[in-house]
């Protein structure tokens, strides 16, 4: 009987962190969605990642003293909505993902590289907050450093 | 002789420059570990000025344009629910009301990750009214550190959390 439990108990714990890591891969998707708008230059893939009320806050390190800024659903729509030369495609690589859930609400902190037309730009921490609407994971928060 | 001398001193130089580096590297983490004290005392002073109904101490963990938001799910509904663009202000007047039971939110615990001037805090925590259980979740903080050589300078941007009843982090 003993073991009976313990077998039930281990199933339930696999189970679990199985569909821990399906959400952290769903979350992980949202994350590449959004790099892969930026660099297609397409609001349309961008928005589905992001919630309505999102909010951002960059942190640029390369001043002193170290400034921080505010930006929002409709900048950032502009932002990438802009028609951009082969000089100008934005590019950003992840690694690194360090990811954390609790029930509806996700961190995500991950390394990241920005490259402006193929040539390195700078690089910092992006750190996501995410909120599972229904069933898809949305971007409400994101601040980063850029170094 | 002359080459035994070079070889003494070449190791010498090694083991001096891995001083030097396990000595950098403690000093890194010792910084690291006084930004994460003090950041636990930011949250702390947050948590101490609610339940003392302190509308000063609360608001001198803010950010100026900090933002404060809440996640959970509505029994009412049936949905999950985010409620954004609760500004601060709204939430010290709450704060100032004078209360017959007190706000006693308690951290579980404390998940710091810093990165020069950006700190994140995950904060599972529990809430009583008073004496009373009242709700438990996480709050995920995100800090700025407005001045690089100050460590006491850390202040709160973005606070969103999770509520709900049971399945408390212990």
């Amino acid at each position: 009987m003993k073991y009976v439990i313990f077998i039930v108990l281990f199933l339930l714990k696999i189970n679990a962190l199985y569909s821990q890591n399906t959400e952290k891969e769903a979350i992980k998707a949202v994350v590449y969605k959004l790099f892969e708008g930026f660099e297609k230059n397409d609001t349309t893939i961008v928005a589905q990642t992001l919630h309505k009320n999102v909010r951002f806050k960059a942190i640029d390190l390369r001043k002193n003293p170290a400034s921080i800024s505010d930006s929002d659903y409709q900048k950032m729509m502009i932002g990438v909505a802009k028609q951009k030369s082969k000089a100008e495609i934005w590019r950003e690589v992840p690694s690194k993902f360090k990811i954390k859930i609790d029930n509806q609400m996700a961190n995500v902190w991950v390394n990241y590289k920005f490259y402006i037309g193929g040539k390195y730009s700078h690089k910092g921490i992006d750190n996501f907050i995410l909120y599972k609407e229904k069933n898809e994971w949305k971007i409400i928060f994101l601040s980063y450093t850029r170094r | 002789m002359e080459n035994h001398i070079f070889k003494l001193y070449s190791k010498m130089k090694k083991i001096t420059y891995y001083l030097f580096i396990i000595s950098l590297s403690i000093f890194k983490t010792n910084a690291q570990s006084t930004d994460k004290e003090a950041i636990e005392t930011v949250i702390n002073t947050l948590f101490k000025g609610m339940y003392n109904c302190d509308s000063a101490m609360v608001s001198s963990v803010f950010h100026p344009k900090a933002a404060l938001n809440s996640i959970g799910f509505s029994e009412k509904s049936q949905q999950n629910y985010f409620t954004s663009d609760n500004r601060v202000k709204s939430f010290l007047e709450t704060i100032a009301k004078p209360k017959t039971v007190l706000w006693n939110e308690a951290a579980t615990s404390f998940e710091i990750k810093i990165d020069k001037q950006m700190a994140e805090a995950w904060v599972p925590y529990t809430f009583h009214l008073g004496e009373k259980f009242s709700h438990c979740g996480v709050d995920n903080f995100v800090l700025f550190k407005e001045n690089k050589a100050d460590v006491k300078s850390w202040k709160i941007i973005y606070l969103v959390d999770t509520m709900r009843k049971d399945y408390c982090v212990k």
